[in-house]
């Protein structure tokens, strides 16, 4: 379910996202970006992303799980990771309260593409699931709607 | 003795109703219902009003934060402490691997009519830099001041 919803996450994002294999060598440009812009990383994973000319780098960075694309100019397109619902900006808080207050918060990932951070936030009621987009500012628009709830029940 | 513990009594009812009168006064019905929908979890709350704007002051997910308020029960901004662990991941980074050789002295985040993001200061032996970000993505110098 996580592996599944960080690939959404990232597929909303300027490209499409096709199936990916570990076949190319990463270029040495994106390697030294990439070795620049997470220095402390680990558990490093490069896949290709099949006819998009990207690669897909999954790590670890201060014990998080972290996926990030990159082009082969080194330039980084776009991060994606969990983070706890506390973490999430005061306004996004504030308004999700307003909005769905009787919904349970489920999940939260945190994603960064074309310089703008979103929240997208996975939400659950007796009978129904809503994936939402987050703003900073607290501006929510509906990602998804699910008809049955996305966890089990515990 | 007896009348001992009844003093104690009625002094103790005397500073409870007077407390809870006091939170009355300082943030009227307005602000309150405003904050207590907005804020659901909060705890510890804590009132004061200047210049007619009431503050308060309490703990939410284990934070301490601050709420502004307008006398209509508008919320003019918000505003919490933060650890660097705690920013999105670009604002980490950046902090990280372009200002390595400064220590953090101020990080907090904001939301009020100009939009929402986070300031930092950080300092080195030097210098003392202040910077925002409003995407969460990159951070900005407002200001820089020589040591």
């Amino acid at each position: 379910m996580k592996k599944l919803l960080l690939i959404l996450t990232l597929s909303a994002s300027s490209f499409a996202f096709a199936s990916a294999t570990t076949i190319d060598p990463v270029s040495q440009r994106t390697l030294k970006s990439f070795k620049t812009d997470f220095s402390t990383a680990n558990d490093v994973k490069w896949v290709t992303i099949e006819g998009q000319d990207l690669y897909q780098v999954t790590f670890k960075y201060n014990n998080e799980e972290i996926i990030a694309v990159y082009n082969p100019e080194g330039e980084l397109l776009s991060t994606a990771r969990y983070i706890v619902k506390e973490a999430l900006p005061i306004m996004v808080t504030t308004e999700l309260n307003k909005q769905y207050g009787n919904y349970i918060l489920r999940t939260v990932i945190e994603r960064t593409t074309n310089g703008e951070t979103s929240y997208f936030v996975t939400l659950e009621s007796e009978k129904s699931s809503v994936v939402v987009n987050a703003k900073p500012s607290g501006n929510i628009s509906v990602y998804k709607k699910l008809a049955k709830p996305v966890f089990e029940k515990q | 003795m007896k009348k001992r513990i009844v003093s104690a009594a009625i002094m103790l009812m005397i500073i409870t109703s007077a407390a809870f009168a006091g939170e009355i006064e300082i943030a009227n019905a307005k602000v309150i219902t405003s904050f207590q929908k907005e804020f659901v979890k909060a705890s510890d709350v804590q009132w004061e009003k200047t210049n007619g704007l009431y503050r308060a002051t309490f703990r939410m997910n284990d934070f301490v934060m601050y709420a502004v308020y307008n006398e209509d029960g508008s919320l003019a901004g918000a505003y919490r402490n933060l650890v660097s662990s705690q920013l999105p991941i670009g604002l980490q980074t950046e902090l990280k691997n372009q200002y390595s050789d400064y220590w953090i002295t101020d990080l907090y985040e904001f939301s009020n009519n100009d939009g929402a993001g986070y300031n930092v200061s950080i300092e080195s032996a030097g210098q003392i830099i202040i910077m925002k970000s409003t995407n969460a993505t990159e951070w900005q110098v407002v200001k820089k001041i020589k040591k």
